[in-house]
């Protein structure tokens, strides 16, 4: 069969087109016949016992409050505002809050997780020369107190990096010294190295000396830092409360 | 040249001090890293290799089994293999801040260490007499 021809494929289309075009117009009479109407007028019906005061319309719509970020407001890690500046550390610091300036986050942590409150920056209990304890006064000495005792961990830590190597030397020494001694000299050049390796466990020894001496500093630092921290808490729990 | 009285070295006590000597220097390279002395880091991971190459390698190891060895030497031996591991012993319980990635890496280090002295003393005090 041979295929139709593009112009009666054109003109069934445009007779389909105008078709759908006319359908409603040409239909339009046949559903006008009989149109529908109410057997009474429509009127409003008064309400039988009027319950509301005033009629709809005549008051103002009243707003729903949006909440607005303030001093005094307290938050949780999911809920928290931004802070564009941050001092002091995620468990205990402060920083100011993005688009409000001169508005702080402080923050504290203890075994509920950590605790965010709003604070006016002008606020004597958050900072200022008005008293020397106040938060941010105990979040520099926190600060102070978290650094010295890494230097101390620091301290301990390269001392035994020393001792592991002075002991991994005495290893070699007398290691050495066992098998080549018994080769060269049938043994009799052994107590070099092992006078050599000695000395080298002596060394291991201080440094695991100088190490367990640092340790009362240690937990004199620890008690310290927790003190800090308690200090800290003692705070927020006075922002938190109100003047 | 034979020891009068002695003993005679043994494959296992070769082939041990090598283990214990390149396990101890690995470890020290990694801790020396860890502790930011790279330079000491780098020169206890070439002897590490070094090691590990001669023992795998074996013509050395070959070389050394059956030459003799003092008793009293092999005592002093063990003696210092002892304080060695009491040093380290020690020195585990006062690591401070038991977080981070050296505390791990001590602490693997540390067992594997006391494990091969133990190892190598049992050897060393099992030796061979010399005939």
């Amino acid at each position: 069969m041979a295929p139709p021809k593009r112009s009666i494929q054109v003109g069934l289309i445009a007779l389909s087109v105008t078709a759908i075009a006319l359908c409603p117009v040409a239909t339009a009479a046949l559903f006008t016949t009989n149109p529908a109407s109410a057997f009474q007028p429509f009127g409003t019906v008064p309400p039988v016992s009027p319950s509301v005061p005033t009629p709809i319309g005549t008051t103002a719509p009243v707003p729903t409050p949006i909440p607005t970020l303030g001093p005094g407001q307290g938050f949780d890690q999911s809920t928290k505002p931004a802070v564009i500046t941050e001092i002091g550390d995620d468990e205990f610091g402060y920083g100011e809050i993005a688009d409000k300036p001169g508005l702080y986050l402080v923050w504290i942590t203890d075994e509920n997780g950590t605790h965010y409150y709003t604070m006016d920056g002008d606020d004597p209990q958050f900072r200022g020369n008005a008293r020397d304890d106040d938060f941010a006064d105990l979040i520099d000495a926190r600060a102070e107190t978290v650094t010295e005792l890494a230097n101390k961990q620091d301290e301990i830590e390269k001392h035994q990096t020393q001792r592991t190597t002075y002991d991994v030397v005495a290893l070699g020494i007398i290691g050495i010294g066992a098998l080549v001694c018994g080769v060269v000299t049938g043994g009799l050049c052994f107590a070099p190295f092992a006078v050599g390796a000695l000395t080298a466990v002596g060394n291991a020894a201080a440094q695991n000396g100088a190490a367990q001496s640092l340790q009362p500093t240690l937990d004199e630092l620890q008690g310290d830092l927790d003190q800090d921290e308690a200090n800290l808490r003692g705070r927020f729990g006075a922002l938190s409360a109100g003047p | 040249m034979e020891t009068k009285g002695g003993s005679k070295l043994s494959k296992g006590l070769i082939l041990s001090i090598a283990a214990l000597l390149v396990w101890g220097s690995a470890g020290v390279s990694i801790l020396q890293f860890i502790a930011g002395g790279e330079l000491l880091g780098v020169l206890f991971a070439i002897v590490a290799v070094i090691l590990l190459v001669i023992a795998v390698e074996g013509g050395v190891v070959d070389r050394l089994i059956g030459r003799p060895a003092s008793r009293a030497n092999m005592l002093v031996f063990v003696a210092v293999l002892f304080l060695v591991g009491i040093n380290e012993l020690w020195g585990l319980f006062l690591i401070p801040a038991r977080t981070g990635a050296r505390y791990p890496t001590q602490l693997i280090f540390t067992v594997g260490l006391l494990a091969l002295i133990a190892l190598t003393a049992l050897n060393a005090v099992r030796l061979p007499k010399s005939t």
